[in-house]
């Protein structure tokens, strides 16, 4: 089974924040997303990886209704997206942090909370004075002079007060420095505890081990990862075993390999599940090869994942 | 707080229109009797030189020498080149800038941010109409001089209707280039090609058939007698005012139809 296919386990019928089916983008010839279909339950914090030009970006504007899909189908906090007049009601209850986290360069700080806050009347004052006090940001310094951390601090108070039910972050810590980036996400998961959902995409996989509980994986355009660190951290294993002779073909078709790389005489699987039983085979392929079963990091899985066939 | 937007977005063009306004119309007002003294000596010193057929009326016909230089020249230019300045920009501009994703996750609909932003350039336009006819009543009393309301007003009310093809223009074409400053360079460029180029030429024709658009300068000025009401070009006033729901109508339909 392709690890795109692996789903995580206990998943439970339910409510999900964001439910896409079968998305896909074509730029003209270029396949931006492909089939895309994803469920993010309601109150999880949700990391949604990919390299550069993976398709992050145009999954997120197309949840939001800033472009129309080419095929496919999905809704946003129970909104279809291709509804635009709806689609004002599912803004009104989620926010949004984009890439460029760029504001209205003619307004101050002051001026853009106040603009902003106008549409939402669930606005948390509270949340916004706790968030100016710790970020120190300069009321009356227009947008265009902030620095890129307290550009994104002020986006990322604009999004936080709102009280949203869902919060979208396309790539929320890029350029940001250690502390700020922490910071940041510290805010995350302080929001996702208040029963915010969280659905942020982004490139580094360290901060997404350390936040996400559930972990969406997208390469040119198509998922091939939909699991949980937990799952990871239970489930995946790299097996290894050495021998003198080729293994035989389909001697490793088993249940729960997802990938076979052969380096020399040592064969290395991935797995998925069906450790013991995938383990005593390979154990058993030739005579006294010698077996050791590893733990397997976020980072491999995802690695693993993005090698080219 | 979208009117706000709209507002604190294009302040700053429109401060430098309304002092460029004021500018003109007040320069051409108070420096009206120097202007006409500098016309005599040269009538005088330089009895060769040829002088264009506006020439001998501007100089004793106070009206007309208002008309000629600000409503058929100057102000009328600044006018539509803030007209363009003023479509340009909006949400695909944003998109260029990196603003559209923030915008466009607020709930408001794509079309209710079109229309603040087309409110708020004809409501500046207006304003602008408004300022030019005061500085001319106003500067024209400081320097003894009467110009007849009647001619500012019909001369403004012209210049609006005639002109907001340039916006709608504007608000059309910003949806269809691409780019920050690609639109406004498109835009000024043919409003160049119009005024410098075809205009010496379409200035000879009638204002009729294909000719009304390249005469839009003319429409928006009217004639120099333009007190009375059967010297406004109806016909050209209908086809410009037409083409300029036609353009704001296909902007519109862009701006709810592409992607940002």
């Amino acid at each position: 089974m392709p690890l795109a296919d692996y789903q995580r386990s206990g998943d439970v019928q339910g409510s999900y924040a964001i439910e896409t089916h079968d998305l896909t983008k074509h730029y003209d010839t270029f396949e931006a997303v492909r089939g895309l279909s994803i469920k993010v339950p309601r109150g999880s914090i949700t990391g949604f990886l990919g390299q550069n030009g993976a398709g992050k970006s145009t999954t997120i504007k197309m949840l939001l209704g800033m472009m129309k899909p080419t095929r496919g189908s999905g809704r946003v906090l129970d909104v279809d997206i291709l509804d635009a007049g709806k689609s004002i009601d599912a803004r009104r209850r989620l926010a949004y942090v984009s890439e460029d986290k760029r504001l209205y360069d003619y307004m101050t700080v002051r001026q853009i909370i106040d603009f902003t806050k106008s549409f939402y009347p669930t606005w948390k004052t509270d949340i916004e004075q706790q968030l100016l006090d710790e970020f120190r940001l300069p009321l009356d310094r227009p947008t265009k002079k902030l620095s890129k951390g307290m550009r994104t601090q002020t986006a990322l108070l604009l999004a936080l007060a709102r009280g949203a039910e869902l919060l979208i972050l396309d790539e929320p810590t890029e350029g940001l420095d250690p502390v700020v980036t922490e910071k940041i996400l510290e805010l995350v998961v302080g929001a996702a505890a208040d029963g915010t959902t969280v659905f942020f995409s982004s490139h580094q996989i360290a901060e997404v081990e350390q936040i996400a509980d559930r972990i969406l994986l997208i390469d040119r355009g198509q998922l091939v990862l939909d699991t949980s660190p937990e799952l990871i951290a239970e489930n995946f294993r790299r097996i290894r075993g050495i021998y003198d002779l080729p293994l035989p073909e389909g001697a490793l078709a088993l249940d729960g390999v997802e990938r076979v790389a052969v380096d020399g005489r040592m064969v290395s699987v991935i797995a998925s599940r069906n450790i013991d039983g995938i383990a005593h085979r390979m154990a058993h392929l030739s005579s006294g090869p010698s077996v050791e079963v590893l733990p397997l990091s976020l980072k491999e899985i995802v690695l693993e994942s993005l090698k080219r066939d | 707080m979208l009117f706000r937007k709209g507002w604190l977005e294009t302040r700053s063009l429109f401060v430098t229109a309304l002092v460029a306004t004021m500018a003109v119309c007040a320069f051409w007002t108070l420096g009206h009797e120097w202007v006409n003294q500098q016309w005599q000596r040269d009538l005088i010193e330089h009895p060769e030189w040829k002088n264009p057929p506006w020439f001998l009326r501007a100089m004793h016909d106070y009206p007309f020498f208002i008309w000629h230089f600000v409503y058929a020249e100057m102000f009328q230019k600044i006018w539509v080149i803030f007209a363009v300045l003023l479509g340009i920009g909006g949400v695909s501009r944003e998109a260029a800038h990196g603003t559209a994703g923030f915008t466009l996750s607020l709930p408001i609909s794509r079309v209710a941010l079109f229309h603040v932003r087309a409110l708020v350039a004809v409501v500046e336009l207006l304003i602008l109409n408004l300022a030019a006819l005061l500085t001319i009543a106003g500067c024209s009393r400081v320097a003894g001089l009467s110009y007849p309301l009647l001619h500012g007003v019909t001369h403004n009310a012209l210049m609006f209707a005639g002109g907001l093809v340039f916006l709608s223009a504007s608000l059309c074409l910003t949806e269809f280039v691409e780019g920050e400053y690609t639109p406004a360079l498109v835009g000024l460029g043919a409003v160049g090609l119009l005024y410098f180029v075809m205009q010496p030429y379409a200035d000879g024709l009638p204002v009729t058939g294909v000719a009304i658009p390249f005469a839009i300068p003319r429409l928006m000025a009217g004639s120099g007698d333009i007190a009375r009401i059967e010297d406004v070009h109806w016909l050209g006033l209908a086809v410009s005012f037409t083409a300029a729901v036609a353009f704001a109508a296909l902007g519109r339909y862009r701006t709810l139809t592409r992607d940002y």
